[in-house]
């Protein structure tokens, strides 16, 4: 009883432990901004995580000597160093605020794992009472969502005899959490812009694709034949999707000349949506997501009247709740990626738009019958991939 | 663990096991799902394996063929996972009792926890079954 209450003490002071980043305000100066990360490195004495800032050859410096720092407002100080070097010495002044964060925190409650869940529930049943409306159906009620994932959590787990276990049980939970990571980042720069930092759109894209082959090597460990059908499919759709999507997102890209999300989302006046380059990686872009989160026209890897489900065929219990929140969640997170590159901005509007694009996915989804894998294929490589190209070039000449 | 019993309930996945029926019995249980009765309102979906399977509907009468392989299925299933026959056949195997080709009852092999009989029951009349073995379960 004593171990369990120190260990959530433990748990406890560990989800609120801060970590502080640094980040230069207004200074423009290579040499100003590596004095500024050296020198909050040592007057904290904490872990700092370098958030902007570029590194030059230290060897040019002699001394730093820190003259004065002065409290300007809310977490926000204005240092200024001598700094001498070889030629001669410099005064800097350098602005920097100190933004205290909560890591484990953000990603077990706020915007990660406790607030993505709830969302997931929420868009899935958006979602499933839609499709029923379509279908002149009544749907499902509000937190249909959870009491499917609750009973999944009191169902047995089988593990089939045949099955290579570590990978068969893993691949769900490696899954999972890596959607969880996703959508904390995103839900992060949704309410707090200034934690993107340089190539988060990569890291992003690049998180979005491990799901994937994770459940394909799950579903390959188990040793069923038709979880082995599901996984060459899933295979062959993201060969066709995985390029049309990323050129898709080079468009934004090539627009705001940077590969930060920030940068992208404060890029231009007007969205970029409103550009024909723009349009056209939109549209290519909404068609991807719907093969990635395997959405009716393109779900012939799960397909449940054919092959019973594909690569969840063996899977039961918790491990099938994983994969289906984690489903659910990176259904919830797409709109808000798409939204966040293609048209940021507008306040509650947002809102709006969220669910414009959550319409699409449903109308896409519950009008188009399911294509075979070949026709897939054919449909991605043949007419989307040379949409998306066309849509580069258009955005490199400037249209 | 009462939230999971409660859950267990609002979300029954069904897997549907013909064990040679006539056809006729599958086709109710296709029609309940379909737009007028609407299971999903209940939170009732026709899953493909038996893997995420909570309710396994059994229609027909089982044959030399296929009698053995129920039991193996059930076995297969993630517990719990509840049976219910649906039609006359799987109640009680009806005119095809001393038929030459039918070794024994559906309740024979696994233990069956509601019946809905009708030769084919109505759709309201499946609906009705469904909601005695919630009950019953509660």
């Amino acid at each position: 009883m004593k171990k369990i209450f120190f260990i959530t003490i433990f748990f406890i002071s560990t989800l609120f432990a801060e970590k502080i980043q640094i980040r230069v305000v207004a200074s423009d100066d290579k040499l100003a901004r590596y004095i500024a990360i050296q020198e909050a490195a040592s007057k904290v004495g904490q872990e700092v995580i370098v958030v902007s800032g570029e590194q030059i050859h230290p060897s040019k410096i002699e001394k730093i000597s820190m003259m004065s720092k002065s409290l300007l407002g809310r977490d926000t100080y204005e240092y200024i160093f001598l700094v001498h070097t070889k030629d001669d010495s410099m005064k800097y002044s350098i602005f920097w605020t100190i933004d205290k964060i909560l890591p484990l925190f953000n990603f077990l409650i706020f915007p990660g794992l406790l607030f993505s869940i709830f969302f997931a529930f929420i868009i899935s049943f958006i979602d499933r009472k839609l499709t029923a409306r379509i279908q002149w159906r009544q749907g499902p009620p509000l937190w249909q969502g959870m009491y499917d994932f609750i009973k999944l959590l009191g169902k047995e787990v089988l593990i089939p005899s045949r099955a290579q276990k570590t990978i068969f049980v893993l691949s769900p939970i490696v899954g999972f959490s890596i959607t969880v990571l996703v959508s904390t980042m995103l839900w992060l720069y949704f309410f707090v812009p200034k934690y993107s930092f340089s190539g988060d759109i990569i890291v992003v894209l690049y998180l979005m694709t491990v799901p994937a082959v994770v459940y394909m090597l799950g579903a390959s460990a188990s040793g069923n034949v038709v979880a082995g059908l599901g996984v060459s499919r899933e295979m062959k759709l993201m060969l066709s999707y995985e390029l049309p999507l990323i050129t898709a997102i080079l468009v934004p890209v090539i627009k705001s000349s940077s590969i930060k999300i920030l940068d992208i989302m404060q890029n231009s006046s007007q969205p970029i949506i409103f550009s024909l380059s723009g349009f056209l990686a939109f549209l290519v872009a909404v068609i991807s997501f719907q093969a990635k989160i395997g959405l009716v026209p393109f779900d012939a890897s799960e397909a449940e009247q054919e092959i019973a489900g594909g690569i969840t065929i063996e899977y039961s219990g918790i491990l099938l709740g994983l994969i289906k929140l984690a489903k659910q969640i990176l259904y919830s997170i797409v709109p808000l990626f798409i939204i966040m590159t293609f048209f940021p901005g507008g306040g509650l509007l947002v809102v709006i738009k969220y669910f414009i694009v959550l319409l699409l996915f449903v109308l896409i989804r519950n009008t188009n019958p399911r294509l075979k894998i070949g026709q897939s294929i054919n449909f991605f490589w043949k007419i989307i991939f040379p949409i998306s190209l066309i849509a580069i070039i258009l955005a490199v000449s400037g249209k | 663990m009462e939230i999971i019993k409660k859950s267990l309930l609002k979300s029954l996945w069904v897997m549907h096991a013909p064990m040679s029926p006539c056809n006729n019995c599958d086709i109710e249980i296709l029609d309940a799902l379909t737009p007028r009765y609407d299971l999903e309102r209940f939170g009732i979906q026709l899953v493909g394996s038996i893997r995420h399977a909570d309710v396994l509907l059994v229609s027909g009468v089982p044959n030399y063929k296929n009698y053995k392989k129920l039991k193996y299925l059930l076995d297969q299933a993630a517990k719990p996972c509840f049976v219910v026959g649906v039609g006359t056949c799987s109640c009680g195997r009806g005119m095809f009792k001393d038929s030459y080709n039918s070794p024994c009852n559906v309740d024979d092999l696994v233990k069956v926890d509601a019946y809905i009989p009708g030769c084919p029951p109505r759709p309201e009349a499946i609906i009705a079954g469904v909601v005695k073995l919630i009950n019953a379960l509660k």
